[in-house]
């Protein structure tokens, strides 16, 4: 990496008490992520993938732990300073019915980064939201429509306009392509890839399918029970898994036998 | 309005809006057929329902036509319920929705005093509140809406607890939003499909609970209403039960066309849901 | 042995009512299934293939219509739901009643379907529950469907899909709302289950792979047509129709090595897009 990490997570630590009961969320996780580098997060599900993406994101605070965005301390953010930092760090959730407002029409979903931090004057606002479905690859006449009107792929698609609206510096990708057709996916595989390409953003990747990993992911660290347990380049680590973690979703993910 | 005409195909919804609409209607333009004081008085007393052109539905003890004085009575009613509604629907929606977005500390107090108004039976305690501040329109309105609001608190909070939960709030905060543009535009306008389901119910308890303070003589006196005609006609139920008939039946055909009014939008509103 | 199939589908069409559209979700479908054979039906959302599992399973929905024929030859009348074809959807959650302990709940079936009193139900629902592999079952028999996890969730729903003893299992996707690791278990569980109980499977799902490894025969489902039909390593194998070689050349497995371009299937063609044929912009 020849430039600083866009992001980097030291020790992040993280619990919930819940009625008494206290679970470890998070037991001190360390990564880094570079420009124009995609990281995946893989593990099966309770594993912490989630709290953490939440924790980078700021919309829970971690326990304990740095968390450094661009150089700047981004645990310490609060209020204010921290709206003003959030257009450099953008998420596209997994469900993307559930993550828009149902009453919103596509474009006042991408208008709205655009209008809460004032980037482009209002006059000029409809020609950018435009300029944002065209990047991906959606027809205009889409604006208009809600987002239940519309397939999962175009949705997850609007999901993508509206984080890159901002132009970030990073996006976490939360399973962007779990809960898509199989041939949806690799459409917005693309397009994810391509705007890396463009744009020089980084990607953290949320997946718990190891095929996906391999397809768009350099590198990859397997999460277990809050703990970071094997990391690096991701040809080597699904080869060659370490860990019992990473063995057990390998061994999991489905061959296709193509004899009777 | 896409509604609207949703509430119109199912049979309830018509039926509920066909008299809904004929009542107003009749109340808005009461002035203009009957001119004058409702309470004036134009003939004989005791004249028999559908006997006399003049007063179709006959006259009360002192001679008033009871035709207006329904008509008029309309309009009491319908202001009176749709106010209460409204405010106590605004009252609710506003307590409910600041209980579940802020939590805390402002959820406990603000639920703790919901379930106190909660605890006193609604109609006593709109009783207990003209008594102390005299009988007049705004005061009945009031006293009402008091008992009415506690229903739409506890709903909208509901929907608003669930709300907060989603990931378009997530994804709201994710984007940079100010927490008051949130709550107003993502979880507010969300929260409030269901509490306005509550809308008809409420407009119907209305307007018993307007009707049974008129009756109690706790209405307004300057001006009638169906339950102040149910009480004058207490006095010769038995010469002439059509005066507390004819107003009581007004009643029914109100409450009536108001829960099927609500049926029809609830069933309107479900439809559209599974649509999507 | 008889050569009588054990379920003959034969131009099946179903259309939905929605207001004053006729929606058509299924075209002439047409296949047989033997007895203990392995069928997965394989699609993307909109092919049918669910629609096709329900039909079969006698659970459409009431503003569904179906033309042709869906017969089950050896059990001479229609088969009856729990006793004859046992279901397993694809919400964990959806299929289980909330406000039921799971040991009653399977008991129920236990006791309409195989007709023994209570107490014998509830110690068979606890087999049952004991060979989906839910630990401890005896103490968990009081335990409600929100007090478990989703791959459990799901694993009691197969108990109580398997309680009326039935001759044929229909799964509707049943792992796709689990990640990977739970859906391995899950898919392991089902094959021994199948495997023990002599079952009939019909099972629908999105992942060819997946496919694979649990049914010998794969129907595939384009826009409402069966556009083929086979043994299911001779298809893969060597497929005959285009969005089936579409299918198997635009799948990702960890054999994928990381590019910048991987290759989409068309949606109007539904055949690979070539990268001469890509426009950029």
């Amino acid at each position: 990496m020849d430039r600083a990490p866009v992001l980097e997570v030291s020790d992040l630590r993280k619990s919930f008490t819940h009625r008494g009961r206290t679970t470890i969320a998070l037991r001190g996780v360390h990564l880094a992520i570079g420009h124009r580098e995609t990281l995946a997060l893989a593990g099966p599900s309770g594993s912490g993938k989630t709290t953490l993406a939440r924790c980078i994101l700021r919309l829970i605070d971690p326990d304990t732990g740095g968390l450094r965005f661009n150089g700047i301390d981004l645990a310490a953010l609060r209020g204010a300073q921290l709206r003003a930092v959030r257009p450099r760090i953008q998420m596209v959730f997994q469900d993307p019915m559930a993550a828009f407002n149902p009453r919103a029409t596509v474009a006042r979903i991408v208008e709205d980064p655009l209008r809460v931090h004032d980037l482009v004057p209002r006059a000029e606002r409809r020609a950018a939201v435009r300029d944002l479905l065209a990047r991906v690859s959606l027809p205009v006449d889409i604006a208009d429509r809600r987002p239940h009107e519309i397939s999962g792929g175009q949705r997850q698609r609007v999901a993508i306009a509206r984080a890159i609206a901002t132009r970030p510096d990073l996006i976490v990708l939360d399973e962007p392509v779990s809960s898509l057709d199989v041939s949806v996916r690799a459409q917005i595989l693309n397009l994810l890839m391509d705007l890396q390409a463009e744009t020089g953003v980084a990607y953290l990747l949320i997946s718990h399918d190891l095929a996906v990993v391999r397809a768009v992911a350099r590198r990859v660290a397997v999460m277990d029970a809050g703990r970071i347990v094997e990391s690096g380049e991701a040809s080597q680590v699904l080869a060659a898994p370490q860990s019992p973690a990473t063995l057990a979703m390998v061994q999991a993910v489905p061959r296709l036998k193509t004899v009777a | 309005m896409k509604i609207l005409r949703a509430m119109i195909l199912t049979g309830e919804g018509a039926a509920g809006l066909g008299v809904l609409t004929c009542l107003v209607l009749a109340a808005l333009t009461a002035p203009l057929f009957f001119p004058g004081d409702p309470l004036a008085i134009v003939g004989p007393p005791l004249v028999s329902p559908f006997s006399d052109t003049a007063y179709p539905l006959g006259t009360d003890r002192l001679g008033r036509s009871v035709t207006v004085e329904l008509i008029y009575g309309a309009r009491t009613t319908l202001l009176v319920a749709i106010t209460s509604a409204a405010t106590a629907l605004g009252i609710g929606a506003l307590v409910g929705t600041l209980a579940g977005f802020f939590g805390g500390i402002v959820d406990e107090v603000l639920m703790r005093i919901t379930e106190a108004f909660q605890t006193i039976p609604a109609f006593l305690l709109s009783l207990a509140f003209i008594s102390v501040t005299g009988p007049a329109i705004p005061t009945i309105v009031l006293a009402i809406a008091l008992g009415a609001w506690p229903q739409p608190a506890r709903i909208a909070r509901a929907e608003v607890l669930s709300l907060r939960e989603r990931d378009f709030v997530a994804a709201a905060r994710v984007v940079g939003m100010h927490p008051l543009e949130i709550a107003v535009r993502e979880i507010l306008l969300n929260a409030l499909t269901p509490v306005v389901s509550l809308a008809a119910v409420i407009v119907a308890a209305a307007v018993l609970i307007e009707a049974a303070l008129s009756f109690l003589g706790l209405g307004d006196p300057n001006r009638v209403t169906w339950g102040s005609m149910i009480a004058e006609g207490r006095t010769v139920l038995r010469g002439a039960p059509f005066l507390s008939i004819v107003p009581g039946l007004a009643l029914v055909v109100t409450v009536l066309a108001v829960h099927l009014t609500g049926r029809g939008f609830v069933a309107a509103i479900g439809a559209r849901r599974i649509e999507a | 042995m008889s050569a009588a199939p054990f379920l003959s589908v034969r131009g099946l069409g179903v259309h939905y009512r929605d207001g004053r559209r006729r929606v058509a979700a299924l075209h002439d479908v047409d296949f047989d299934l033997a007895l203990g054979g392995r069928l997965a039906l394989v699609g993307e959302s909109g092919s049918g293939k669910s629609t096709l599992a329900l039909a079969i399973a006698g659970l459409l929905p009431e503003n569904a219509s179906i033309t042709g024929t869906i017969s089950f030859p050896s059990l001479g009348a229609a088969p009856r739901p729990g006793r004859d074809l046992g279901v397993v959807f694809q919400d964990p959650g959806g299929s289980l009643n909330p406000v039921l302990s799971i040991g009653d709940q399977i008991a129920e079936i236990v006791v309409v379907h195989r007709g023994v009193s209570w107490r014998a139900a509830r110690s068979i629902a606890a087999e049952l529950l004991d060979r989906v592999r839910i630990p401890q079952a005896q103490a968990r028999l009081h335990g409600f469907p929100h007090e478990f996890s989703g791959g459990q969730r799901q694993r009691i729903a197969m108990a109580a899909a398997l309680a009326g003893e039935p001759r044929l299992l229909i799964a509707d996707e049943p792992t796709s709302a689990l990640d990977t690791v739970v859906q391995r278990e899950l898919v392991l569980l089902l094959d021994e289950l199948v495997r023990e109980r002599g079952l009939t499977l019909l099972f629908v799902t999105h992942d060819i792979a997946l496919a694979s490894e649990l049914a010998d025969e794969v129907a595939v489902l384009l826009g409402g047509r069966m556009v083929e039909h086979g043994p299911i390593g001779s298809v893969f194998a060597a497929p005959a129709h285009a969005y089936t070689r579409a299918l198997l050349e635009t799948r990702l497995d960890l054999d994928t090595p990381l590019s910048a371009r991987l290759l989409e299937i068309d949606g109007q063609t539904f055949t690979v897009r070539r990268p001469s044929e890509m426009s950029n912009g």
